[in-house]
């Protein structure tokens, strides 16, 4: 557990992260405002400045070296509230990503048909980051995360993503039909992020739009490694709202 | 939390629907409490560091759990800073680091507002801010069983709804093309972008510069929560709409609608 520090002990120009995200860098203080307040002189006073303050973009070597260590400070806290802390922050660095290189991809083995790829990027830890496309129209089966959590990110083009749970109590292993909720249908576009909690939007499916799309998953395994099933679900909801609709695991 | 910059009283809008806000302008910053404040968010930001340290030992359920004042003392200073960026990534990156943070704020901990009953509707509304402040603040909302928000945009203002009790449903739209002037009812063409389940401790945002039409339906047992809300631009009003029912172009999921002023 890091001690509390106060400002008077960084020396000046130096910077320490406070948070994920935040860094302190005591500057002299005519440095740091001297431009606008020439008159005034109190040296040694700690100024708060984000690492990216304005509408500059990572690059994905930028993203890593930023995202990594918070990454690893929040993983361990699996809780829903956790898990949603720990998403949320890699978003808030995710969206400021520039364009990743694509990698080389193979078939999704996830689609409804041909025409969905994913590949691996290296780096990251504690998670992995996938690269996936889909060409116009495709589909991604709605399938559960069982042992990992996912950030997706839009990069380009657009795609309907739903997320979905179980109604009741939550068995993957579960026989016969099942109920399950709709929580979320967003139309992600380059910039926006969809969330899977372990806890909450647990079953993810997506639909690409006219033009197809591209983005990543950033997953992080925090359970158990086990068999994926697939979702089969009936075309309407058995229950008008709240959008709840019947359902069976599958292959 | 507390100002350390005063400010004038230059003009009153409706920021929310059902509630007033004072437009303030700063004076100037009187020079000898620039040190003050930057003094502040220094100390703020020291004693996170210390807090935030626990993170990275073993967690456990509750570990980061932040009660009201907590939230402020560490939210507020790196909001400000985020703020500053209201280019699209940059307000993407303020809502998801701020929600990031209402995430471990113990819901039972803020502030209630004192609500008033908003417009006519029925099932009532009703609406309350529970927390002043700058960049953000935060009105409260309960929709009681049944009860429907009409749709309604937020031009210039980023928006991160959390659920506290309850469930609605939330929809979220954006404008295609070019919208008439608020005066018009001319109709326009609208994209229903997200359509979630809000209930508690479920996020919900929407930026100056996506998803900034929403609207609220209640479940059966109604439902409670919060917006918190930071402008990124000048106040330029607001105006409910009435958007179709069914959608024009199912496909896309592209609705008509137009827009219906401030009252509901």
């Amino acid at each position: 557990m890091k001690r509390e520090m106060t400002s008077e002990e960084i020396e000046i120009g130096e910077a320490v992260e406070t948070s994920p995200g935040v860094v302190v860098e005591r500057r002299c203080f005519l440095r740091t405002v001297a431009l606008a307040f020439s008159s005034l002189a109190v040296p040694g006073m700690a100024t708060a400045q984000l690492a990216r303050a304005s509408d500059v973009r990572l690059s994905y070597e930028e993203f890593l070296k930023e995202v990594i260590p918070v990454a690893k400070k929040l993983v361990s806290d699996t809780s829903l509230t956790g898990q949603h802390r720990y998403l949320l922050t890699l978003a808030s660095y995710a969206v400021r990503l520039a364009d990743v290189p694509v990698p080389p991809m193979r078939d999704s083995g996830q689609g409804a048909g041909a025409g969905t790829f994913i590949g691996a990027i290296p780096g990251g830890d504690p998670f992995i980051v996938l690269h996936w496309r889909m060409e116009p129209g495709t589909v991604i089966r709605p399938h559960p995360h069982t042992y990992g959590n996912v950030m997706t990110l839009g990069l380009e083009g657009e795609i309907r993503v739903e997320n979905f749970e179980m109604v009741g109590v939550r068995d993957f292993d579960a026989k016969g039909t099942f109920k399950v909720q709709k929580t979320q249908s967003q139309v992600l576009t380059p910039g926006q992020v969809n969330l899977v909690n372990l806890e909450r939007g647990y079953i993810h499916g997506f639909q690409a739009g006219g033009r197809g799309g591209r983005g990543l998953d950033i997953t992080t395994r925090i359970r158990e490694k086990r068999e994926t099933p697939f979702l089969n679900m009936s075309k309407k909801p058995v229950e008008l709202e709240p959008g709840v609709y019947e359902a069976s695991w599958g292959t | 939390m507390k100002h350390t910059i005063d400010t004038i009283e230059v003009s009153k809008r409706e920021t929310a629907p059902g509630f007033f806000e004072t437009r303030r302008r700063m004076f100037l910053l009187p020079i000898f409490a620039l040190p003050v404040a930057l003094g502040r968010a220094g100390k703020a930001l020291g004693n996170q560091m210390g807090q935030e340290g626990s993170m990275a030992g073993p967690a456990t359920s509750n570990t980061g759990r932040l009660d009201w004042e907590s939230f402020i003392k560490q939210s507020v200073p790196v909001a400000e800073e985020l703020h500053k960026d209201s280019s699209a990534s940059g307000q993407e990156a303020y809502l998801h680091w701020l929600a990031s943070m209402i995430a471990r704020a113990r819901t039972a901990e803020i502030p209630k507002a004192k609500l008033g009953r908003f417009g006519k509707l029925e099932p009532p509304v009703s609406f309350g801010v529970s927390y002043r402040g700058r960049p953000f603040f935060i009105v409260e909302w309960k929709l009681e069983p049944g009860a429907f928000l009409p749709p309604h945009c937020h031009p210039n203002v980023s928006v991160c709804t959390v659920g506290l009790e309850g469930e609605a449903r939330i929809r979220n739209f954006e404008i295609i093309g070019q919208a008439p002037e608020f005066s018009s009812r001319n109709s326009f063409l609208v994209r229903e972008t997200h359509d979630e389940i809000m209930a508690p401790g479920r996020i919900n945002t929407l930026s100056s510069m996506r998803d900034n039409i929403h609207t609220f339906q209640a479940g059966k047992t109604g439902a409670r929560g919060i917006d918190i809300s930071s402008y990124h631009g000048p106040d330029v009003g607001f105006s409910f709409l009435d958007i179709a029912a069914k959608p024009k172009e199912p496909e896309s999921r592209m609705f008509e609608a137009a827009w219906k002023g401030q009252s509901v």
